[in-house]
C-alpha cells in the first residue's frame, strides 16, 4: 500500500531556494544554479576507504537475484545497469532514491532486487564518496510516467522505515522523502534544468526588486514566474502543460 | 644464442589500463600472481613494438627512428624496465614456456568428480578457482592446484589442514583428487567477503564484532592444531550473519609439522623479518608468530591500516618490524581505543615471549578490553540556524566576515557529515568567492592549538591532546559574535570538533576546505 506523500521534499527545496535568493544579485545565475543543483547533500569523510562504494553495489547485486542480466557500466563517478538493448535515450522518467549515506547497506539491496524484480531498463549508482554523499545517489531510468509511477511507489513502501536525504527539486513519493520522481529533456537533466530555470528567475527577481528586497519575497516572486511551467510546490514533473515530455 | 639475438614478444596476455590524466600505464599479464606494473607512457609505446617478437635491438631502433630519439639514450634509459618486464614475463622470449598463452583447465557445465562446474571465479597460470554445484544442489568450490614445483606441497597441505579441521572453521572438504602437479579439491562454498571489506560497511562496534569472530576462528583453528600459515584478510572470510571462514590452507602446518614460511608485509612477524634481513633462514613458524599475524589483521579491521607504515623500501620496511612499537590508531586516522590497543601492542610485540600464551588469551584479553562509548556530539542545530541567509548573520556579515563563515560551516560539514553545515558552506562560499579565511598567528593560542593536534595525530602521545582541547575551553568562553574561526567561541567550537577527529583537523589559511 502506497504511502500519501509528504512534503518533506517540498519544504526542503523551498528552504533552498530561499537561501539562494538572498544570494542572488551576489552571485551569478549559473553559480546560483550550481549552489542549487549541490544541495541537499553532505561532506564525505576524506578518509572513507575507495573501495567502499564499489563493496555496496557489489553486496547489493550479490543480494538481488535477476540482476545478472543486466549490462554493468563503470564510469568515472556512476557504476550503472542496464537491459542489454534497451534505448537509453529514451528512459527519461526517473526515480530518485535517496537514504542517509549509513542506510545505503540496508538500502541498496532492495533498491537492486525491486529493479530487477519490476523490469526498470536501467539505473545508476555513485560510484565514489562524493557520489554517494549526493542527495541524486541512486536514480532508476523508465520509459513511461506510469512505470516509473508503479516503480517509485513500491521502493517508497519497501523504504518507508528507513531515514532520508532526500533530492531537491524532485517530486516526493511516500511519506519520508526517500523516494522521488523526476523527468529529463532530451540530453538534460532533469535537475539541471530546474536549477537553472529557477537561478535564472531568481536572478531576474533580484534585480527587479533590488538588493533590499527580503530573500523570502524573490523566491516567492521567482517561483510565481515559474508557476507555469513547473509544480513549484511539490516539483512533481509532467504536472505542467509546458514541461516536455 | 645471445641475449641480443632472442626474440621478445609482448604477451597476448598481457592487458594494459591508461591512467586518466597521466602519461602512464598499468600492465598486467592476465593469470600472474605479479601485481599489475606502472610503465611510462614512452615505455608503453616502446613495449607496443614487441606485439610481433622482436629483438631488444630492433625494437630500440624502431622505436627511436619513430620518435626521432637517441638508440643508445633510449636503450639506456629503458633497460631497466625491460629487464624487469621479462622477469614478469610480460615481455616472454618467443617459442618458449612462459609465452604460451593461458588456457582454462576446466569449463562450465564439466563434471569434476562430484561436482558439476558452474562458473569461473579466478584462473591463474598455476592454480584455478570455480564455481560448481553437487548432484543434491549444494554449491561448492573447485580449486585446481597445477605447479609441478609447489603444486604437490600445497595440495598435501591443504588435504590435512582440512581433514584435521573437518568443516570448523573452514570450508568442508568433499572429494578431491591428487596428480603429480598438485590436484583438484571439492570444497563447500564460502558465502563471505574478505575481512578487510567486510568492515568497510560497519560501524565501529561492527568492526570490532568481525574482529572479535577472526579471533574466535583462530582459537578454533589452533585449539585443532593447524597453523593457517597463510595469515591476511583475504584469506579470512566474514558471512553476512557474521560468521568467519578461513580459507586458504595451501601453506598450513603443525607445531609438529611447520609450514614453510610465507606471507610478508605487515603479516609478517618480527623474527621473520629480522631473518629477512639478515639473510638467514626464518624460524619455523609457531603459534605466537602466528598470533602475530593475527593481530595485524584485527589492526587492519579496526583502523583499515597496518600497524606499521612500511611504505618505505624494503630493509627499512623490515626494521620497522622489527624495531618499532605499531602505530597508536590516532596516528593513522582511526578513533582512540585505549584498552584496545593495549591488548594489539602486546599481540604485536617484537619480543615472542611478551606476547599473550595463546590466541586464545588474545582473544578474552580482546573480548574484554572496556570501550568507552563515543562523547554524543555537540548539538549544532542553533549554531547552525543562526548562520541561515534568514539570520542577522547573514545581513551584517562583510565580505571578510563571510569568509569566516563558509569555513566555519564547510569545517563543521567535514568533520560532522551534517547536511545543513553542508548546504550553508556552499551558499556562503560563493557570497565570499570561494576565500579561505587568514591563517591564525603563529603565535596565536589556535595555531597552538592547531600544532598540538598535529603532534597528537602523528605520535598519540596524549599531552598535546591535553593542550588543545584546553586551548578549546579556553576560546569558548570568549564570547560567540561575531563569526570568528581564528579566535572566541566559534573558533573554541571547530577546534573542539577537530580534537575529537585529529586527522581532519585543519587550520584556516590552509588549503583543501
Amino acid at each position: 500500500m502506497s504511502q500519501p506523500s509528504g512534503d518533506r521534499l517540498a519544504q526542503m527545496t523551498r528552504t533552498l531556494v530561499v537561501r539562494a535568493a538572498a544570494l542572488a544579485g551576489r552571485a551569478r545565475p549559473d553559480e546560483l544554479a550550481a549552489v542549487l543543483y549541490r544541495s541537499g547533500g553532505s561532506a564525505p569523510d576524506p578518509r572513507q576507504d575507495p573501495r567502499w562504494p564499489h563493496h555496496l553495489a557489489h553486496l547489493a547485486e550479490r543480494s538481488a537475484p535477476g540482476t545478472e542480466r543486466y549490462e554493468r557500466s563503470r564510469a568515472e563517478h556512476w557504476n550503472g545497469w542496464t537491459t542489454p538493448g534497451v534505448e537509453t535515450t529514451a528512459q527519461v522518467h526517473k526515480v530518485y532514491v535517496s537514504p542517509t549515506v549509513p542506510g545505503l547497506a540496508t538500502v541498496l539491496p532492495v533498491v537492486f532486487a525491486t529493479a530487477a524484480a519490476l523490469d526498470v531498463p536501467s539505473w545508476k549508482v555513485g560510484a565514489d564518496a562524493a557520489g554517494l554523499h549526493r542527495a541524486d545517489k541512486i536514480v532508476l531510468y523508465l520509459p513511461s510516467a506510469s512505470r516509473a509511477d508503479t516503480v517509485a511507489a513500491a521502493l517508497a513502501d519497501l523504504l518507508d522505515g528507513c531515514s532520508a536525504q532526500g533530492v531537491p527539486f524532485t517530486g516526493q513519493v511516500g511519506a519520508t522523502g526517500i523516494v522521488s520522481r523526476g523527468q529529463d529533456r532530451p540530453g538534460e537533466s532533469w535537475r539541471a534544468v530546474v536549477c537553472r530555470a529557477v537561478a535564472d528567475a531568481l536572478d531576474e527577481h533580484r534585480a527587479r526588486l533590488g538588493p533590499a528586497a527580503a530573500a523570502e519575497a524573490v523566491a516567492g516572486a521567482a517561483l510565481d514566474a515559474l508557476a507555469d511551467a513547473y509544480d513549484v510546490v511539490t516539483w512533481r514533473p509532467g504536472t505542467r502543460e509546458q514541461v516536455p515530455a | 644464442m645471445t641475449a641480443t639475438e632472442v626474440r621478445y614478444l609482448l604477451h597476448p596476455d598481457v592487458e594494459t589500463v591508461p591512467l586518466a590524466d597521466q602519461d602512464e600505464v598499468l600492465v598486467a599479464r592476465r593469470g600472474s600472481r605479479v601485481p599489475p606494473q606502472l610503465v611510462s607512457g614512452d615505455a608503453m609505446a616502446l613495449l607496443n613494438r614487441f606485439r610481433e617478437p622482436s629483438t631488444l635491438v630492433e625494437a630500440v631502433l624502431a622505436y627511436s627512428a619513430d620518435v626521432g630519439a637517441d638508440p643508445m639514450a633510449t636503450l639506456d634509459e629503458a633497460f631497466g624496465v625491460l629487464v624487469a618486464l621479462t622477469r614478469t614475463d610480460v615481455l616472454v622470449a618467443d617459442g618458449t614456456a612462459p609465452a604460451q598463452t593461458l588456457e582454462d583447465r576446466h569449463r562450465v557445465g564439466e563434471a569434476v568428480g562430484p561436482a558439476t562446474i558452474t562458473g569461473r571465479i579466478r584462473v591463474l597460470r598455476d592454480s584455478e578457482i570455480w564455481r560448481g554445484v553437487l548432484a543434491d544442489g549444494a554449491r561448492v568450490v573447485v580449486k585446481v592446484v597445477d605447479d609441478p614445483v609447489h603444486g604437490p606441497g600445497l595440495v598435501s597441505r591443504e588435504l590435512a589442514a582440512l581433514n584435521r579441521l573437518d568443516g570448523h572453521a573452514a570450508p568442508r572438504l568433499v572429494w578431491h583428487h591428487r596428480t603429480a602437479t598438485g590436484g583438484t579439491l571439492v570444497l563447500d562454498e564460502v558465502d563471505g567477503d574478505p575481512a578487510d571489506l567486510a568492515t568497510l560497511v560497519v560501524d565501529a562496534d561492527g568492526r570490532r564484532r568481525i574482529a572479535s569472530a577472526v579471533l574466535d576462528a583462530y582459537v578454533d583453528l589452533h585449539g585443532r592444531g593447524v597453523l593457517h600459515g597463510d595469515v591476511h584478510p583475504g584469506n579470512v572470510l566474514v558471512g553476512p550473519d557474521g560468521a568467519v571462514t578461513l580459507v586458504d590452507f595451501g601453506l598450513a602446518g603443525s607445531a609438529s609439522a611447520p609450514p614453510p614460511r610465507a606471507g610478508g608485509g605487515e603479516y609478517l612477524d618480527p623474527a621473520a623479518a629480522a631473518a629477512l634481513r639478515a639473510g638467514t633462514p626464518p624460524p619455523a613458524l609457531d603459534a605466537t608468530a602466528e598470533q602475530y599475524a593475527v593481530a595485524a589483521v584485527v589492526y587492519r579491521l579496526l583502523t583499515g591500516e597496518a600497524p606499521h607504515d612500511l611504505a618505505c623500501e624494503r630493509d627499512e620496511a623490515l626494521r620497522r618490524i622489527v624495531q618499532e612499537r605499531p602505530r597508536p590508531f590516532v596516528t593513522v586516522g582511526a578513533t582512540p581505543w585505549p584498552a584496545g590497543e593495549r591488548v594489539l601492542r602486546r599481540a604485536l610485540s617484537a619480543d615472542p615471549g611478551r606476547r599473550y600464551r595463546s590466541v586464545r588469551a588474545l582473544r578474552d584479553a580482546f573480548v574484554g578490553a572496556a570501550v568507552v562509548p563515543s562523547p554524543n556530539p555537540p548539538d549544532l542545530g542553533d549554531v547552525l540556524a543562526a548562520l541561515d541567509v534568514t539570520g542577522s548573520v547573514w545581513a551584517t556579515a562583510d565580505d571578510a566576515r563571510a569568509t569566516h563563515v563558509a569555513w566555519f560551516a564547510a569545517r563543521v560539514a567535514t568533520l560532522t557529515g551534517d547536511p545543513l553545515a553542508h548546504d550553508l558552506a556552499l551558499v556562503w562560499a560563493s557570497r565570499c568567492g570561494h576565500v579561505s579565511p587568514p591563517a591564525p598567528h603563529p603565535h596565536s593560542p589556535l595555531a597552538r592549538a592547531h600544532r598540538a593536534l598535529a603532534t597528537y595525530a602523528r605520535t598519540g602521545r596524549p599531552a598535546p591532546l591535553r593542550v588543545a582541547r584546553d586551548i578549546a575551553v579556553r576560546l569558548s568562553t570568549g564570547g560567540a559574535e561575531p563569526v570568528d574561526v581564528l579566535t572566541g567561541g566559534w573558533a573554541g567550537l571547530l577546534l573542539a570538533l577537530e580534537c575529537d577527529r585529529p586527522a581532519l583537523a585543519l587550520a584556516p589559511g590552509t588549503a583543501g576546505e
